[in-house]
């Protein structure tokens, strides 16, 4: 693949094939659904999602380096958001089985599941190769969100590593920070997007809903 | 070299000769091309220090020069602004030392790469400008290099300077990189007329006519 120098300005033909390239991509990785987005005005931010981290405490609530109370600010995440001018929401619809047990007495089973880590991980590598490939068209602040904590996918067994002072992430430029943790509305953000999305509850179980959908951010330019 | 004494109001002919100076040990110590830059010129973006956070880089919180320990941007805007005149340095690099080749195994690559010895060489040349600069009298000369001290010089020991009241290795010479302080070096690089290219996991050394890393010292 021919490597592009850097332009200070891309003509609108090139950012359109460069698109169109990426949806693909992120399709071809597992995508079900891809959305072209202005993220200051598609990318809901709510100063309640990332309370929601804290009450009541989620199970990775300060476990691990991109969860808050150590991942980005809602401030700096409002900033962030409004610094770029073309995002992509990638889905991934995911079998309801997935996202809540068959019945409530397989809960603990379902939730220790290895498709459950799979899944999670499967999630943080396509966004991750949509960000790469974006970086290596030349839009190098691409800028990639997941779904879910890093250390449910990543290190379920063990204490976050990044969290000593001076050692590093040991799944770093994989492990990424949450959408939710970030302080976005997804729930808006992807119903706004016109995908149907359900909130799964403790009480629910797979029948209750059609399909889960997982829901990744790149952050392009 | 000697100490030229300090002079409150240089005159503008003898801080161009300064400067010009300055480039000529620039090149001398080893960079492919110089620029005296207005610091303006300097293009400061919030999403470039986001990229050592959103995914972590590899070296993000492992050492005293990077984020989150790194000052932060606003630091960063307040010292560009005290400034008139800078110098960008590049240095331009044959693609088959820093980048891997097609087939080549990315792992065993690394082992080989050249790439630590050419972010070294680059900060070698900021740290030679920035002495120098002060021995001209420009005694608050800030020199920033490209890349993670920490894989420089302690790529394989921790960083020292993170244990409370404990210094840095390599003092004096282990210094910020330009994009972990905010830099958009992309920008600030293709702003000032040089050609340069993003190398990712997928690139290889036969589709890229060079590599390129840039270095930045505020002079006055």
């Amino acid at each position: 693949m021919k490597v592009g120098k850097i332009e200070l300005e891309y003509s609108s033909e090139k950012i359109k094939k460069d698109l169109d390239t990426l949806c693909k991509l992120a399709m071809e990785t597992g995508a079900s659904d891809v959305r072209i987005v202005d993220p200051g005005k598609e990318v809901f931010l709510d100063y309640r999602a990332q309370y929601k981290c804290a009450l009541p405490k989620c199970p990775f609530y300060g476990t691990n380096i991109n969860c808050p109370p150590y991942s980005l600010s809602f401030e700096e995440m409002k900033r962030l958001i409004n610094s770029y001018e073309v995002a992509l929401l990638i889905a991934v619809k995911l079998s309801s089985f997935l996202v809540a047990p068959e019945s409530l007495e397989d809960y603990r089973a379902w939730s220790n599941s290895p498709d459950l880590i799979k899944m999670l991980r499967n999630h943080f590598r396509i966004v991750g190769i949509v960000e790469s490939a974006a970086y290596e068209l030349g839009y190098y602040f691409a800028a990639s969100f997941g779904g879910g904590s890093c250390k449910s996918a990543f290190c379920p067994n063990e204490p976050c590593q990044a969290l000593d002072r001076g050692n590093r992430c040991r799944h770093y430029l994989k492990a990424r920070p949450s959408m939710e943790g970030s302080g976005i509305d997804v729930f808006k953000t992807a119903a706004h997007a016109g995908w149907d999305i359900y909130p799964v509850g403790r009480k629910n179980v797979a029948g209750d809903i059609p399909h889960g959908l997982g829901i990744g951010l790149t952050l392009l330019y | 070299m000697t100490c030229k004494k300090v002079v409150n109001g240089k005159s503008p002919g003898d801080i161009k000769a300064d400067l010009r100076q300055l480039c000529n040990t620039a090149i001398k110590a080893g960079s492919t091309c110089v620029r005296i830059l207005d610091p303006e010129m300097v293009c400061l973006d919030f999403r470039a220090r986001i990229k050592c956070i959103v995914p972590k880089c590899m070296y993000y919180g492992t050492n005293a020069h990077c984020p989150p320990n790194a000052p932060p941007i606003e630091n960063t805007e307040k010292l560009l602004r005290s400034f008139q005149s800078a110098i960008l340095v590049g240095v331009r690099e044959d693609a088959n030392a820093v980048v891997p080749k097609s087939g080549e195994d990315y792992k065993i690559w690394w082992k080989t790469s050249q790439l630590q010895p050419l972010m070294s060489k680059l900060n070698a040349i900021v740290g030679t400008v920035e002495s120098e600069a002060n021995c001209l009298g420009y005694y608050f000369a800030t020199a920033f290099s490209a890349g993670p001290c920490k894989g420089i010089f302690c790529s394989d020991i921790p960083c020292q300077a993170l244990e409370k009241g404990n210094r840095c290795r390599h003092i004096m010479r282990a210094r910020s990189c330009m994009e972990g302080s905010g830099i958009d070096v992309f920008r600030t690089v293709t702003g000032a007329g040089w050609d340069i290219y993003p190398v990712g996991r997928n690139h290889r050394a036969e589709y890229l006519p060079y590599a390129f890393v840039a270095g930045l010292v505020l002079v006055q």
